[in-house]
């Protein structure tokens, strides 16, 4: 279950920048300028999450 | 002055270069990855190594001054890689500390069991890695010859920087590459934020009131359109995330780690470092106001500094540019030295089991190596990129069957890997060579895959023809149980 959380999160980032692309290429900083920076920022906390749940399991398992 | 502040910034370098090699007994592990010594902090630096390049200075910002939008997938895919090495990496490290490897070509050898692959995948390397050694020489050279208002010409400023390199690079091997990486990525971080800051606000009175002005203006500029459009955008940030971890130099590094924490951690550090390229894309944005129509739009950043700023700032501009140059291009060179030698060399019969032939032998090859970059640098013109661009392509091609090796061992075998590398390479070669795109190669497929970048539809071939090979050795395995290798 764990694992399959930390997959889910890892995939967050190219869901949110490959995927959002197709809803954010209008010119309306322009809006696929700051969804592909907002992104780039969530991966930080994304990716710390994954650690975290990575850490968790190996205490566990020792 | 700006010429003193570029020497300085060279004899900075050489002397960190040198400096780096005190106390070290220099054997080939040593020279080349460290001992896998490298803690988390010396692994960033030389992971971001690869987000601060001379492709930095001028190529990104040009990107954004020229074409707008299409920038955008630098800043995306570098956030992805880092992601993607939080998985690939540790099992790569991992795997290589257990057998002693050294190179990729070693790695893909060793968990093949094939010599041959080891071979095949040491001269992709090898092919891919010299064009962009020498973008890094050309960039330096340019840089130099701009920042100095042509006190310095290009070819003069590659010379010396390449007669440095090989200096510190041979007597120091990759700890030359993370001791200067600490002053470049100072001197660079420090650089592109003051530009990314004032240049807007020179321009525009802000970076706010640029993008208002352009969208005004320009409104084109930032939508992905033609043949530069979505398919495009995906592919191309999908293409250079999978091609990221592929090339030797990044396996060199990531073998230099003293564990995997170092990745892990570094998944979650770099892609907040990655956010500066933003200041790059304020400066392209605002050169467009300062400097218009510039021929060679890779200029951008170096025009708008010169038109704007005193003669000093450039100095310091110009020697964040060659630093920038010269820590990705002693990378470059250690590994593909270690490369001809681990993987070429050792295979005759005068350096076969002769540790210390071969390690003198990589640290000889890095004048070779230098001077054929150098002079492909200075003659190579355009050719430079798109052989790059190329060796993007074919470098990306291990990446398939890297992964099932880890991911579905019992699956891939060495016949596996070897059709599926081949037929990407042959695959990209073709369209290459050709100067076709693959929906014109296969005028059945939907025009909207016009923008489809070669590289992952050579994937698709690649993936394609691996599965096949395998899944006819699972077949005959099956009738034949005695042929199991």
């Amino acid at each position: 279950m764990r694992r399959l959380l930390q997959v889910f999160l890892t995939l967050l980032p190219f869901a949110g920048m490959l995927g959002g692309a197709f809803f954010t290429n209008r010119g309306e900083l322009p809006l696929l300028y700051f969804w592909i920076a907002l992104w780039v920022v969530l991966t930080a906390p994304i990716m710390a999450l994954v650690y975290a749940l990575e850490a968790k399991s190996s205490r566990k398992g020792r | 002055m700006a010429i003193a502040l570029i020497a300085l910034a060279f004899a900075l370098a050489l002397g960190l270069g040198l400096a780096s090699r005190i106390g070290k007994s220099m054997d080939l592990e040593q020279w080349t990855i460290g001992r896998r010594g490298f803690g988390t902090a010396i692994v960033f630096l030389l992971m971001a190594g690869e987000i601060y390049t001379t492709f930095t200075f001028l190529g990104a910002s040009g990107y954004a001054y020229g074409r707008g939008a299409p920038a955008f997938y630098i800043l995306g895919y570098g956030a992805l890689a880092y992601v993607l090495g939080y998985w690939l990496l540790p099992p790569i490290w991992r795997y290589a500390k257990t057998h002693a490897l050294i190179t990729q070509a070693d790695f893909f050898a060793h968990r093949f069991g094939s010599r041959g692959l080891g071979i095949a995948v040491g001269l992709l390397g090898v092919l891919a890695m010299l064009p962009y050694l020498a973008l890094q020489l050309e960039g330096l050279g340019l840089i130099v010859e701009i920042a100095t208002g042509g006190g310095i010409g290009a070819h003069a400023a590659i010379l010396i920087g390449t007669a440095g390199l090989v200096v510190y690079v041979s007597v120091s091997g990759i700890h030359a590459s993370a001791w200067t990486a600490v002053a470049k990525d100072l001197l660079v971080l420090g650089v592109v934020v003051f530009l990314g800051i004032y240049l807007p606000h020179r321009a525009y009175g802000g970076i706010g009131p640029m993008f208002h002005r352009l969208l005004a203006q320009r409104p084109e500029l930032f939508i992905l359109h033609g043949s530069q459009g979505l398919v495009w955008f995906i592919s191309t940030m999908l293409i250079s995330t999978l091609g990221f971890w592929m090339w030797p130099h990044a396996f060199a590094y990531t073998f230099s780690a003293r564990g995997e924490r170092a990745f892990r951690c570094n998944a979650i550090l770099l892609p907040l470092y990655q956010l500066i390229l933003l200041f790059v894309f304020f400066v392209g944005f605002a050169a467009i106001g300062i400097v218009p129509g510039l021929a060679k739009p890779d200029l951008a950043l170096l025009a708008a500094t010169a038109a704007t700023l005193p003669a000093w700032v450039l100095g310091i501009v110009g020697g964040a540019g060659v630093l920038a140059a010269l820590v990705p291009g002693s990378l470059l060179i250690i590994v593909t030295s270690a490369l001809l030698s681990k993987n070429g060399l050792a295979l005759l019969p005068a350096f076969a089991g002769q540790e210390k032939r071969i390690a003198l032998a990589a640290r000889l090859l890095v004048i070779p190596v230098a001077v054929a970059a150098a002079a492909f640098a200075m003659t190579g013109g355009a050719g430079i990129v798109g052989l790059l661009l190329l060796g993007y392509s074919y470098i990306t091609q291990l990446f398939p069957a890297l992964a099932l090796s880890f991911l579905a061992p019992r699956l891939i075998s060495r016949g596996a890997a070897f059709a599926g590398i081949g037929a990407g390479v042959v695959f990209v070669s073709l369209l290459t060579l050709t100067h076709q795109h693959v929906t014109t190669l296969l005028p059945f497929l939907p025009a909207g895959l016009a923008g489809l970048n070669d590289g992952v539809a050579a994937l698709i071939v690649n993936l394609f023809c691996l599965a096949l090979v395998a899944g006819l050795e699972q077949t005959l395995v099956r009738r034949h149980p005695e042929a199991r290798a």
